[in-house]
């Protein structure tokens, strides 16, 4: 019935405009597509309601980025004030510092991890079953502990007094430091610590990814004569390929957020060692611990996704250009 | 690697299975798991360790001075312990499940080229990544028009949907052979009828590893249930063994203040304390991994489904 | 396929059944409420019946109150306490209490959030230190001012001292009732006694900080394994032992002029002490990265010989032994008991609140009321402690309500002493209270929201060098002119003319300027 007088009154439309078959066609089109795609946008519906529901609908807290919140006035009451929730961030004299440090550290994070994973995962692809189960349950314990445990750790490796690496320095006759106090080890430290707990993680999804890949391509090179190098670069890689750069833009989304347990449980919110440590939210927690302002830190974390953003579709479009099909949207 | 040669046979490889390029990648890996196991071991050693000797000692990897204190005063009460086990069990589980369905279908929704909307969809996804309304709307959508509180729901529906995985789900199905959908198609499957039977089994490595993370973290999370649940008897593991560390920080730490009311604060273990409790809160996982090992440890072939 | 197939089904079946029960579970949870409350309407007339001659006002329905505070753990006997308080107090005030006890981790969070999202509770702790946050919930509008309650009680108001009531004042409005406690603080050293006597130290010549050099020096020197002095990152409070007020001016100076840490000259002299101190081996070597838990170790190990204490209480000495890990210690005082203030433990009424003048009821109560603030503080007679005389008690670890929570819920001077207490502990706190020295600006209070963008700023800078400078671990030759200038540029001066208005304003409002 409804579809029998929606046709009916597109006629009577292009009657009126005068404009024979182009937007007749055009609207079946897109009626016609939506019919095709009924059962994957059926398949779509479930996720789509939770993702509206607990995502999107929630939005509308981003508009304490540009108010003066008050508890009594709430939210739609309270003061806008523009950008002045924004300003004690970037009036700071470490802004620079800081978002220096964050996309640095990221980047650094995003290299090494994808580099080193995807060679772990290949090499793992040629082990036996029995030492593949140990191997990967090991890289897999460090990612169960929290960072606060493993700032204990660190410290009984660091402490200037009874720190194993201080001992092992003194058994060697060499200089012994301070190791909370100075800036230089900083970035060997954090990217260590941070590829010791994170490493398993990444190099799981790329090995799930290569067992996913259709056996036979193996098969049909073995026969063929390949290498296994030659099967790791001409199937493995290319085969992986998508995946690769999911990872990598989703990492290039969360450049600019950074990895807070990290960079403020480890170096134990040592002031000495902010110069090479701070990252915007470590600054942003610190600075903002008086006050609890929700517009402030509203603010900060509205900033930091659209950087976020921008950079998404930079990286996006620049996949895009070089191979349509991996790119992400 | 590189010096396996390409003109090597199969059968040549089978008779020389030790070569070279094995025994060195056997070798760095050991040196990686064990880069990965001791300072785990450092862990379980220190939550075995007496407090005083770890005092006077530093931290070592044989206790100084066996103590089982710190066990016995989290299992103090082993009724509360093993309903919150309970709950995250429930959770953990519901969720993952929950979760992992959902992730699959967009996942593999916004993986297919031919979907009209797939773009569209795959940024609607995910923009959530990046953006959030925060805390407060949350609460007050699951409070004040949900009225998820106090029930287990609100520690699960919140988390089904996390673009993160979504993403990577896709990345998994997206070199996922287009012909088996196609030839399906000409037999005159149905889109939800190639999912189930095609798709999802398929797909059983990438789940297996996502099913893995999602369940970490139901299983980790404790924030959601401090905000939501009053109920005693819904508490979850974590949120238990945070409160128990806090109390212990508290009287430690504060011991000028504590003193006041006469508490005595050198008998109580803190830091083995500490490590004991990233055993029972972390360790189930070590435990459950080998489960979902089983199923992205060997290789799906295509072929094999039709048998 | 067909083993695929089935495990499909039974993988569906299991999501099924996992749905059922967590269904069960919410729905039995949705009945519980439910059940209560109508349990709460049954049984409310019977009470009503028995109790109608003292209840103010017995036609009404009693007024529910929903009260949130801080623990540290979480007691598991809690409903038997709640029963006891609500059959206690519904005569008396005609109102129940919910009680509401939230971990200290996330008290902060889960306070704000419900807040903002303007749910309605009424009675919630506070305090200016963790998560009570009582500033900000001020000067953002999350109190209810209390003046006119407070006025309609007159008990409550009577029982608490008014230099008390005058500090939780901010802009000239009580905001909260303060929990009664110890208000008062002196400083000083805290020595093992066996080095007092073996070294022949003269306690009597110890008089400001910088007297205790010879002390450490003879320590170091004699006592190779022994730490001198071990304190956490911020050792001492610099300003008070060089002549300043806790709001910043040089005391009798007739101007009252805020100064700035940084920009006092004594500053620099202090942290040259510091570093020489540190220098000398004096100040434990990890003082500036020490954690808190670490450093009760160790004191706990024996090797500290002093300690800067900051409570310095009537009889502390026999509660420190323990933290010096059994060994002897005598204190040394080097300033006169102050008033310190009451912020540290209060309760306010929510601005969200449906019944604000049963609350302050309530907690005129828990002022007030021997009964009720032992019901808080120690749980039931029998159950959870057992009385050793009619002033003290033994809590009964095992009884389920062993949490000692007395400062979180009101006064504590009206409660029962615990086993080990001196019996006149609770008349010695408060003479000392009342005869503590007050500050000479007692009541003003610095509103910190004028000067949010630079405040965080300064503070983030602050806690990037203080820490170091004040514990000696670095160079002040070398650190202390960037931490001068990164003060300066983050704001301090804009700061310290803003708070300047501030106490001038309060200044002139009370006659004093």
């Amino acid at each position: 019935m409804a579809k029998l007088s929606n046709t009916e009154s597109i006629d009577a439309v292009e009657q009126r405009l005068t404009l024979p078959g182009a937007a007749k066609k055009k609207r079946r089109t897109e009626w016609f597509y939506l019919k095709k795609n009924s059962e994957l946008l059926l398949l779509l519906t479930p996720g789509a309601l939770l993702l509206l529901i607990f995502s999107y609908l929630p939005m509308f807290g981003t508009v304490l980025a540009f108010k003066d919140f008050r508890y009594d006035k709430g939210f739609w009451g309270s003061e806008w004030i523009g950008f002045d929730n924004f300003k004690f961030f970037f009036v700071s004299d470490n802004a620079w510092l800081i978002t220096r440090n964050t996309v640095g550290y990221g980047l650094v994070y995003m290299i090494l991890t994808t580099v080193i994973a995807l060679t772990f995962a290949i090499l793992m692809n040629e082990m036996g079953k029995k030492w593949l189960r140990i191997h990967q349950t090991a890289m897999f314990i460090p990612y169960c502990l929290s960072w606060v445990v493993v700032s204990y750790l660190a410290l009984a490796l660091l402490d200037s007094s009874n720190g194993y690496l201080n001992k092992i320095l003194e058994f060697f006759h060499m200089e012994t430091h301070m190791w909370y106090l100075e800036t230089k080890p900083w970035p060997y430290i954090l990217i260590s610590a941070y590829l010791w707990k994170n490493i398993g993680f990444s190099t799981l999804v790329y090995f799930a990814g290569i067992m996913g890949i259709n056996q036979e391509y193996y098969e049909a090179a073995k026969i063929d004569g390949a290498s296994r190098w030659q099967m790791a670069t001409r199937i493995t890689l290319p085969m992986l390929s998508t995946l690769i750069v999911v990872l990598l833009i989703l990492a290039i989304g969360h450049i600019f957020v950074g990895d807070f347990g990290l960079h403020y449980f480890i170096p134990n919110n040592n002031g000495m060692t902010f110069p090479t440590t701070d990252i915007i939210d470590t600054y942003v927690f610190r600075a903002l611990r008086v006050y609890g302002d929700i517009g402030m830190s509203t603010a900060i974390g509205l900033y930091q996704s659209i950087v976020g953003l921008v950079l998404v579709i930079t990286a996006n479009f620049v996949v895009r250009k070089i191979s349509e099909e991996n790119s992400l949207f | 690697m590189n010096s396996i040669n390409a003109k090597t046979t199969p059968k040549a490889r089978r008779l020389n299975p030790i070569s070279f390029s094995k025994l060195l990648i056997h070798l760095l890996f050991i040196i990686v798991t064990l880069c990965m196991i001791v300072p785990f071991i450092l862990v379980v050693s220190i939550s075995f360790t007496d407090e005083t000797s770890i005092m006077e000692n530093g931290y070592q990897f044989i206790p100084g001075e066996f103590s089982m204190k710190a066990y016995e005063y989290i299992f103090k009460a082993p009724i509360l312990l093993l309903r919150a086990y309970g709950v995250t069990i429930l959770t953990t589980v519901a969720g993952t499940l929950l979760s992992l369905f959902v992730t699959a279908m967009l996942g593999y929704v916004i993986s297919r080229r031919d979907f009209r909307y797939r773009t569209p969809a795959t940024f609607l996804i995910f923009f959530t990544m990046l953006f959030n309304g925060g805390l407060v709307p949350s609460y007050i959508l699951i409070t004040q028009y949900l009225f998820l509180q106090n029930t287990l729901w609100a520690l699960i529906l919140p988390a089904l949907i996390s673009p993160f995985y979504i993403m990577i789900m896709k990345g998994f199905l997206s070199k996922m052979p287009f012909e088996i959908i196609e030839s399906a198609k000409m037999d005159g499957a149905r889109e939800l009828k190639i999912f189930f039977k095609i798709i999802l089994p398929l797909s059983t490595p990438a789940l297996a590893t996502l099913g893995l993370f999602i369940s970490f973290g139901f299983w980790n999370s404790w924030f959601p249930s401090l905000l939501y649940i009053d109920n005693e008897k819904l508490i979850p593991i974590q949120l238990l063994l945070v409160r128990m560390l806090q109390s212990l920080e508290f009287l430690t730490s504060n011991s000028d203040f504590v003193n006041q009311f006469g508490v005595d604060t050198s008998e109580l273990p803190t830091l083995s304390a500490r490590m004991a409790m990233a055993i029972l809160a972390g360790g189930p996982m070590v435990f459950i991994f080998p489960f979902f090992q089983k199923y992205f440890v060997k290789g799906l072939t295509v072929g094999s489904l039709k048998g | 396929m067909k083993v695929l197939k089935r495990s499909m089904v039974s993988v569906l079946a299991l999501c099924f059944m996992i749905t059922l029960v967590l269904a069960g579970c919410s729905g039995k949870n949705n009945n519980e409420p439910a059940a209560s409350s109508s349990a709460a309407q049954s049984s409310a007339p019977a009470s009503e019946v028995a109790s109608e001659s003292p209840s103010p006002t017995p036609e009404e329905p009693p007024a529910e109150l929903t009260y949130y505070y801080i623990v540290f753990n979480m007691p598991t006997d809690q409903q038997a306490v709640e029963d006891a308080i609500n059959e206690y107090i519904k005569p008396k005030i005609n109102a129940t209490i919910k009680l509401k006890p939230v971990i200290e981790s996330g008290y902060k969070d889960k306070i704000n959030t419900m807040l903002a999202a303007n749910e309605a509770f009424d009675l919630l702790w506070t305090s200016n230190w963790g998560g009570g946050d009582y500033d900000n919930k001020v000067v953002k509008g999350a109190l209810l001012p209390l003046d006119e309650l407070i006025a309609s009680t007159p008990a409550l108001q009577s029982a608490i001292p008014q230099v008390a009531w005058d500090d939780t004042k901010v802009d000239g409005k009580i905001y909260a009732v303060p929990n009664m406690q110890i208000a008062a603080k002196a400083e000083g050293f805290a020595i093992q006694k066996r080095f007092v006597d073996k070294y022949n130290i003269d306690l009597d010549a110890i008089k400001t900080q910088a007297d205790i050099e010879p002390v450490l020096k003879a320590i170091k020197e004699g006592e190779p394994d022994i730490i001198p002095i071990a304190k956490t990152a911020n050792m001492f409070d610099f300003g008070r032992h060089y002549g300043y007020a806790p709001t910043g001016y040089k005391l009798g100076d007739p101007e009252y002029k805020i100064i700035d840490t940084i920009d006092k000259p004594e500053y620099r002299t202090f942290l040259d002490l510091m570093r020489k101190w540190y220098q000398a081996g004096y100040i434990y070597k990890d003082a500036p990265t020490i954690k808190d838990d670490q450093f009760n170790n160790l004191l706990l190990s024996g090797k500290v010989a002093v300690e800067w204490n900051t409570t310095m209480k009537p009889g502390g000495e026999v509660d420190d032994q323990k933290r010096f890990g059994g060994n002897e210690i005598v204190y040394k005082r080097i300033s006169e008991p102050e008033f310190t203030g009451v912020r540290p433990t209060m309760t306010a009424i929510s601005k969200t609140s449906k019944n604000p003048q049963a609350a302050i009821k309530f907690l005129e109560l828990t002022a007030t009321d021997p009964t009720l603030f032992n019901l808080l503080a120690f749980g039931i007679e029998g159950k959870h402690y057992t009385k050793i005389d009619d002033k003290t008690v033994k809590i009964n670890q095992d009884g389920g309500y062993k949490e000692d929570l007395g400062w979180v819920f009101g006064n504590v001077l009206i409660g029962y002493l615990k086993e080990g207490q001196a019996a006149d502990t609770w008349e010695v706190t408060k003479t000392l209270n009342e005869t503590a020295k007050l500050p000479e600006v007692n009541g003003f209070n610095f509103n910190n929201e004028p000067y949010k963008t630079e405040g965080a700023n300064v503070f983030a800078v602050g806690e990037q060098y203080g820490k170091a400078l004040n514990s000696g671990a670095v160079d002040p030759e070398k650190v202390f002119p960037k931490y001068k200038d990164a003060v300066k540029k983050a704001g301090v001066d804009k700061q310290t003319e803003e708070m300047q208005k501030q106490l001038d304003e309060w200044l002139k409002a009370h006659g004093k300027k």
